[in-house]
């Protein structure tokens, strides 16, 4: 492999669906960049077309859902996303349950993993052991033995960046990351794709409703609403001044949960 | 007066195989003492895994605890038949997380929110109909939507059908069991507020969730719980601080209002 990228960009992005006949457009032409050693946030509210997006630079699209233009940049050179996924991109998605293969253990998955790069026998196995240390699974021969049904979500979730860190793919696409966790597990999962963003130097491209995680975790923010993007700018920006109308309301909302919080002028 | 109460409430579970060999048990529950005036909205907090969904299933009669009792208006469950196990059923109603698993995909709005009425109620057809669209309404929803399906709407638009049918019988408590966890933030608040505005009727709520910044819009007095005990209940203040491990965990865990720097 020639040296790391270290510029994902998607640009032109348009994907539509038909309902009762007609062509229904979900995401209309929408540019967007991630870089490696930052975390940018899509967010937005449901149905505003972040996880088509996210889905779109793997080369994934629902049933009846066509991605109608588009296309995809490393460092400038455009390549088919599907070719992507797994070496360039690793993804860890909302439910992490069904993410996984219910009749396959954790050492299946992290083995079919490493053997989609060529890696297998002990090299494999010393890579598994070091991924789920890093991502703070304790007694990690344990974990491999068991499936996801015996798993909590907490654990699921770091086993899911186990196995994008075990691809060594410099971007990593978290859709919902924490939204199926408890307030705890959210808190330890956000901390470690933070420490796993900075130690891995990954380009993050976060997917969130919760302007508490954009707080959190973003350095960029993109700002999605029915299908276009509104707002882009810094975290502190956003927060500080946000422009358009739908960022307006998702920062009012937000903050309005945090009554003891002054707000802003 | 005391509307719902759980004195001294344990309950385990069997673990193992289906076939139910090397019988272990799993304590999930143990004394949990807890009371619900009527009118009032409680918050009930605590980690994943801490019986806060056991806990509801027994206060809605759903399943029976192991040990101690559930008592609707200082009657216990067990005792209750014919007539007065109606009157419970009506008066404790529920909402869920997942709404579209909730609703028959294959059912209108109408015969979805008008359920309760003909199970628990006596009104007529035509009275039951007037009832749906009041709540409807009541919920932000049009009378119209009566006749669509669920697959015709959005999450938050079928979390509002269920709040719908869990109000049509009058109830005098709805158990909410991390019933606006599925929606967008803006969302939830939406839902929140408009439960909270629902409380004017007399509405008496048990809010299950995990995400602290939700409970001030709607609750006065918040419980945690842990490992299947309650460690902690406080009146809802502003800026008010949880003492208890669990409770301090997760109010630690609240995520930050802005950026750093």
């Amino acid at each position: 492999m020639s040296a790391a990228a270290g510029h994902l960009r998607v640009e032109g992005l348009r994907i539509a669906t038909r309902r009762h006949g007609q062509p229904l457009e979900l995401v209309r032409g929408i540019d967007l960049d991630i870089r490696r050693g930052q975390v940018t946030a899509l967010v937005g509210a449901s149905g505003s077309g972040k996880s088509l997006t996210c889905l779109a630079l793997q080369g994934l699209m629902p049933p009846g859902v066509e991605c109608l233009d588009g296309r995809v940049l490393l460092d400038g050179r455009e390549v088919a996303p599907a070719t992507l996924r797994g070496r360039q991109v690793a993804t860890v998605m909302q439910a992490p349950r069904s993410a996984f293969n219910p009749v396959l253990t954790m050492a299946a998955h992290a083995r079919e993993t490493l053997a989609a790069r060529g890696i297998t026998g002990s090299d494999a196995e010393r890579r598994i052991l070091a991924a789920l240390a890093e991502t703070g699974l304790a007694e990690p021969e344990r974990v491999l033995r068991l499936h996801a049904f015996q798993m909590s979500g907490g654990m699921l979730q770091r086993m899911m960046l186990a196995l994008a860190l075990m691809s060594e793919a410099p971007f990593l696409l978290a859709d919902e990351p924490t939204t199926d966790l408890d307030l705890v597990l959210q808190a330890q999962v956000l901390a470690l794709i933070e420490r796993l963003a900075v130690s891995r130097d990954l380009g993050v491209l976060l997917v969130t409703h919760d302007m508490g995680v954009v707080a959190r975790l973003a350095d960029h923010v993109a700002v999605m609403d029915h299908g276009r993007i509104v707002e882009t700018g810094t975290a502190a920006d956003i927060f500080a001044s946000p422009r358009a109308a739908p960022t307006r309301a998702l920062v009012a909302a937000h903050l309005a949960l945090y009554p003891e919080e002054e707000v802003a002028p | 007066m005391t509307l719902l109460a759980a004195e001294k409430v344990g309950r385990t579970y069997r673990n193992g195989g289906l076939l139910g060999r090397g019988g272990d048990y799993k304590t999930v529950l143990s004394e949990v003492s807890l009371s619900l005036a009527a009118g009032e909205s409680l918050a009930l907090l605590g980690p994943s895994g801490s019986g806060k969904s056991t806990l509801a299933r027994l206060l809605l009669g759903l399943e029976s605890p192991s040990s101690g009792r559930i008592t609707f208006r200082n009657q216990p469950l067990q005792g209750l038949r014919g007539e007065d196990w109606q009157a419970f059923r009506r008066a404790v109603q529920v909402v869920f997380q997942d709404s579209l698993s909730a609703v028959n995909p294959r059912h209108r709005v109408g015969r979805i929110v008008a359920e309760p009425l003909r199970h628990l109620t006596k009104l007529n057809p035509a009275q039951q109909a007037a009832r749906v669209a009041e709540v409807l309404e009541l919920v932000g929803l049009s009378p119209e939507d009566a006749d669509k399906l669920p697959g015709q709407m959005s999450g938050g638009q079928v979390q509002r059908v269920c709040i719908a049918r869990a109000l049509a019988p009058e109830p005098a408590v709805i158990i909410l069991d991390e019933a606006v966890s599925n929606l967008d933030l803006v969302m939830q608040i939406q839902v929140l507020d408009l439960l909270a505005s629902l409380r004017r009727l007399g509405t008496a709520f048990v809010f299950i969730t995990h995400d602290l910044r939700l409970v001030p819009r709607l609750c006065d007095r918040v419980a945690v719980l842990e490992e299947g005990r309650i460690v902690e209940e406080q009146a809802v203040t502003r800026g008010f601080r949880l003492s208890s491990d669990a409770g301090r965990r997760l109010q630690e865990a609240v995520l930050p209002a802005r950026p750093r720097g």
